[in-house]
């Protein structure tokens, strides 16, 4: 798999969340499941290992620790390459959803 | 209190994970496990469980595969590697007769036909002097010295007719010959492809001297556990078999690389005809070669910044 794949759909949540700001792991879950209307529910397993991966691919980086409450929070950011690659995922989906809007606003005309 | 008993749960799952992935990471994902469970919480749900599961053994898989900037290296190092296994196979095979003829005080070994006398023991030292040159020359990462000692190693090999005489001694010497030059094609050529792929990337890195136990081993068990040398083509084969999808999960081209080129041509140059296995051989190693170059180009590229070549000094 190449560095410039395209995303996912938990990768994509999760970067979306990130446009927001740097965000800790537990409130990327939030943000994602809600975003994604319920659809992209992350385990805590699946959201690290997605992040490691995502830091490899230079998509995000860690901004920061804090211990907020006694526990320990780990702040990621969005990196350039990740808003490029978040960018290009979601003008590539509005296309593909354009092609089915476009034809259903446009009345068949020919032999039914 | 229950979170007490729920980190402890979710701490020993984390166990799946390797010891750098959790020295990094336990107390975060910990903490985000742990708030993302809610108080009532008393054990790790089904959900987490797989999850972690999962995630553990891709970190553990992931471990094991090479950067996109290290798969090229790797398979050199398989190249390397193969070269190393395939020089010191020679070595052996020619040690063999070699020191079991000495071993027996100058007699017939009647392993060897014909008789294995003055001559074929001369012959055999120049071929054990200038394998082990090569093998040397390739321990310590040296692959052009390595490659011109191929060559006068490959050279010094056509003089059998006239060293030796004849085979069968009714024969010519021209006959002898011809037969002489498609053996050395057999085992110089693939190492002569090998060394030159090595030669043009550059940046190949010494090894353990320990690799020169394993002509050792192989002379040992020639003269005394003839047992050895058919386990030792077995574990071979089976490795090449095992270490093949092996590498199609890893991404580690390196096992397969090594296994491929010792296995394939030790095994080849004894069970089929020379014919066969010089064809094998060369095609096998163009693949490789192939595959290698495909794969690194695939990646981000062999180098990661600079001529590798620098590393050689």
């Amino acid at each position: 798999m190449s560095a410039s794949s395209s995303l996912r759909e938990p990768s994509y949540y999760i970067l979306a969340a990130l446009l927001d700001g740097p965000m800790h792991g537990y409130a990327i879950i939030k943000h994602a499941a809600q975003a994604s209307q319920g659809r992209v529910n992350l385990a805590v397993g699946t959201l690290y290992g997605a992040l490691d991966r995502l830091a490899g691919e230079g998509r995000v980086s860690v901004d920061r620790e804090e211990i907020v409450e006694g526990r320990t929070r780990r702040y990621y950011r969005l990196t350039d390459l990740g808003r490029q690659a978040l960018i290009a995922e979601a003008s590539r989906m509005q296309h593909a959803a354009g092609v089915v809007f476009r034809r259903l606003a446009t009345p068949i005309v020919g032999p039914a | 209190m229950t979170a007490t008993i729920l980190r402890r749960r979710y701490r020993r799952l984390l166990g799946v994970y390797p010891s750098e992935w959790r020295a990094a990471n336990e107390t975060v994902v910990l903490d985000t496990l742990l708030e993302a469970a809610g108080p009532d919480r008393h054990w790790p749900s089904a959900r987490e469980t797989l999850a972690l599961l999962v995630g553990g053994g891709r970190a553990r898989i992931a471990r094991l595969r090479p950067d996109a900037g290290q798969r090229g290296r790797r398979w050199l190092d398989g190249l390397h590697l193969g070269a190393i296994l395939l020089t010191l196979w020679w070595l052996a095979v020619a040690m063999g007769p070699l020191v079991s003829w000495l071993g027996h005080g100058f007699r017939d070994v009647s392993r060897d036909s014909p008789a294995y006398d003055g001559p074929s023991a001369a012959y055999d030292s120049v071929w054990v002097v200038m394998a082990a040159v090569t093998a040397i020359l390739l321990l310590r990462g040296r692959v052009k010295a390595a490659l011109v000692a191929l060559a006068v190693w490959a050279l010094a090999s056509l003089l059998k007719p006239w060293v030796i005489g004849a085979d069968p001694p009714e024969g010519t010497v021209a006959g002898s010959l011809a037969m002489t030059v498609l053996e050395a094609a057999v085992w110089a050529l693939p190492l002569l492809a090998i060394l030159a792929v090595l030669a043009w990337r550059g940046g190949v890195r010494s090894r353990s001297w320990a690799w020169l136990l394993l002509p050792t081993a192989l002379v040992i068990s020639y003269e005394w556990a003839p047992m050895v040398w058919t386990v030792t083509l077995m574990v071979l084969l089976v490795g090449l078999l095992a270490a093949l999808p092996l590498a199609v999960v890893t991404g580690e081209v390196r096992p397969a690389v090594v296994l491929a080129i010792a296995g394939m041509h030790s095994l080849l140059s004894t069970v089929l005809t020379i014919e066969v296995s010089v064809t094998s051989a060369a095609l096998a190693v163009t693949a490789l070669a192939g595959w290698g170059a495909f794969r690194t180009r695939q990646g981000s590229g062999i180098t990661t910044g600079g001529p590798i070549s620098h590393e050689d000094a």
